[in-house]
């Protein structure tokens, strides 16, 4: 044969390979409103940049009538490319191709650009959408998903790794996106659960369908599992874009510097926070008065909505931003709030990205659920996040500082480097009314008049307390700020703490309390 | 389509007390959705899981000891005995065989 033959059947057999699963489950799957593997790749990854490996791969199955079922690429596109010009490495499970199901061949190609990503030191992204597990594979079958999240386990804090949930992912192969750092779901589209609805039915009697059970508004609002929710697959591959130009590509190096840009004229910084420290306001607005370009991505925003966390720029670099939300539960930490800020410290942490914290909360949320869910064990996540965090830490404390919440939300004592106070900051152990009601139960409840003595208790309490200054003359804050000067004392913490080190003694890993 | 995400600040403000003092605020889903707790009442035996009624062990006035079976309950495909958590008498049964039961149902009342 020549070799001009030799490209004519290679070309031939590609083409066979990349129809995936033929014409009719294509549109099948083009009816459901969702995209081929290729396609998602394609426009995941900058124009060309994709380059797909192991379409020859075939599984070794001979049981069930397998032996003479070909799966062209094994129902799962792997490959490289670049997004945004960073280079990643990407796989995306192809559901016209038995379903996506997951054999071990599939499993295989999975693992290897995982390697792969692991060794160039690149980001990982991977695209679920499957049935599950290959049935007719046995035990191979679950070795692949194993295979997977070992991997997964091990490239957690080395390189950072995108889960985006486009169709099922259900049963154990969920596992593999609750490893990673982010994920993605989209509206209808993405449905996840350990159990699905049918077992549900047929075990416990209990009827739900699959989108209340584990749909994408579930994932993103009720469970904390997904961290970016979209209404389309197009809103969603802009979201990985975006995510990608905050991120570094490994633990080795920092996230790329953008050009540095002023906050965008708005709101006045002053004109945001109320001054009663009992009314609300976005803080939200208090970041995007401070950080470049007012651009502030914000990941989770659906879920414990009490704290936000998410990216933004100073200087052209990025920082982590944490900040309690006055607007949701008056910014109180509970159960979930914890974990969702712990988690994200860590990821900064991980990958060399400053924290900044903005601190307004009363404290820890009261009630008989949050105890018996474990307020101690996850409120104490935010305090091992912080305190083994070593990344430039930065904190502003803008009103309100309680108690153990203070104490949680990077104060000098977990190790922050920079705390900074606007004037009307009150550090304290509790908020004036409660302090007062303690400290002074006797006087109170000996008056004449106990309403008109406990609002002169409180107002005394609150005339030596809640202000920054006792903070301040204790070395516990380094500087009262106002509130106009945020921006430049952020800045300049940011340019003093770039070559920050802090070495800790070695051990094999710690153990937070999960 | 109908609109998936909220617009941010719809929902109304309310009185939030923590630590005697109250801040307006909203609420989260999940703050809006959850249940206060209620005391355990001991004298209700309880399914920890939904599943089927096997069978009914006993019939109401009949002395039990601690730790005697009281009902059979399929689930998860195990049959689980449910046992009296201490010596008494059976007030009343509220379920018969055959029924499929959710969690968290009342069972049997002990007097």
């Amino acid at each position: 044969m020549s070799l001009g033959q030799r490209i004519h059947d290679f070309l031939q057999r590609t083409r066979a390979l990349m129809k995936g699963g033929g014409e009719q489950a294509v549109q099948k799957q083009v009816a459901q409103g969702k995209l081929t593997a290729r396609d998602r790749v394609a426009r995941i990854c900058d124009a060309d940049s994709f380059h797909e490996y192991d379409l020859f791969v075939e599984h070794s199955c001979r049981d069930f009538g397998m032996d003479g079922k070909s799966l062209p690429g094994d129902g799962v596109v792997a490959g490289t490319g670049t997004v945004q010009g960073f280079p990643v490495c990407i796989f995306a499970q192809d559901f016209t191709v038995a379903g996506g199901s997951l054999g071990l061949a599939h499993a295989r190609k999975i693992t290897k650009i995982m390697d792969h990503a692991m060794k160039m030191g690149v980001p990982l992204i991977g695209i679920n959408d499957s049935g599950g597990a290959r049935i007719q594979e046995g035990v191979n079958s679950l070795a692949g998903y194993g295979e997977i999240f070992y991997r997964n386990t091990l490239a957690s804090g080395v390189i950072p790794q995108i889960s985006v949930i486009l169709g099922p992912c259900a049963g154990g192969a969920v596992y593999s996106p609750a490893l990673t750092d982010f994920v993605f779901v989209v509206d209808r589209i993405s449905k996840m659960f350990i159990t699905g609805p049918e077992v549900i039915k047929t075990v416990l009697g209990e009827e739900i369908s699959m989108e209340d059970l584990g749909g994408a508004r579930v994932q993103a609002e009720i469970s904390g599992n997904a961290h970016f929710y979209a209404a389309s697959e197009e809103e969603c591959f802009e979201q990985i874009k975006r995510l990608v130009t905050f991120i570094p590509w490994n633990n080795r190096k920092t996230s790329d510097p953008f050009p540095p840009r002023p906050p965008r004229p708005g709101k006045h910084i002053e004109s945001i926070v109320p001054d009663d420290p009992r009314k609300p306001y976005d803080i939200r607005d208090v970041v995007r008065a401070v950080c470049d370009d007012s651009d502030f991505f914000e990941i989770q925003e659906l879920w414990a909505r009490n704290i936000v966390i998410g990216f933004a720029r100073l200087d052209g670099r990025t920082v982590g931003v944490v900040g309690n939300q006055p607007a949701y539960l008056a910014g109180v930490l509970d159960v979930d709030a914890s974990d969702k800020a712990a988690r994200f410290i860590r990821f900064c942490d991980a990958f060399n990205i400053p924290l900044l914290s903005f601190v307004d909360l009363p404290g820890y949320l009261p009630g008989v659920d949050q105890e018996h869910a474990g307020v101690i064990r996850h409120g104490a996540k935010i305090l091992y996040a912080y305190s083994e965090a070593t990344v430039a830490k930065i904190t502003v404390i803008i009103r309100k500082a309680y108690g153990g919440g203070y104490i949680a939300m990077c104060s000098r004592h977990l190790g922050a480097d920079f705390v900074f106070a606007w004037p009307c900051a009150e550090i304290a152990v509790m908020g004036p009314e409660g302090a007062a009601n303690i400290i002074f139960r006797k006087e109170i409840t000996g008056a004449a008049d106990p309403d008109a003595m406990r609002q002169e208790k409180i107002k005394e309490y609150q005339d030596k307390f809640a202000n920054p200054f006792i903070a301040a003359r204790d070395g516990h804050i380094d500087a009262v700020i106002q509130p106009e000067q945020t921006r430049d004392f952020l800045l300049h913490a940011i340019r003093v703490s770039e070559r920050k080190t802090e070495q800790r003694p070695a051990r094999k890993h710690g153990i937070p309390p999960f | 389509m109908q609109p998936t995400r909220q617009p941010d600040g719809d929902e109304p403000l309310v009185p939030f007390i923590v630590d005697d003092t109250l801040y307006e605020t909203r609420l989260t889903r999940k703050a809006r959705e959850r249940r206060l707790w209620a005391r355990p009442n001991h004298k209700h035996i309880k399914t920890q899981i939904p599943g089927l009624i096997v069978s009914v062990l006993v019939r109401p006035g009949q002395q039990v000891r601690r730790g005697q079976g009281v009902i059979v309950l399929e689930a998860m495909k195990m049959r689980n005995e449910l046992q009296s958590p201490y010596d008494g008498t059976v007030k009343q049964v509220l379920v018969a065989a055959g029924q499929t039961v959710p969690k968290d149902t009342i069972l049997i009342e002990l007097a």
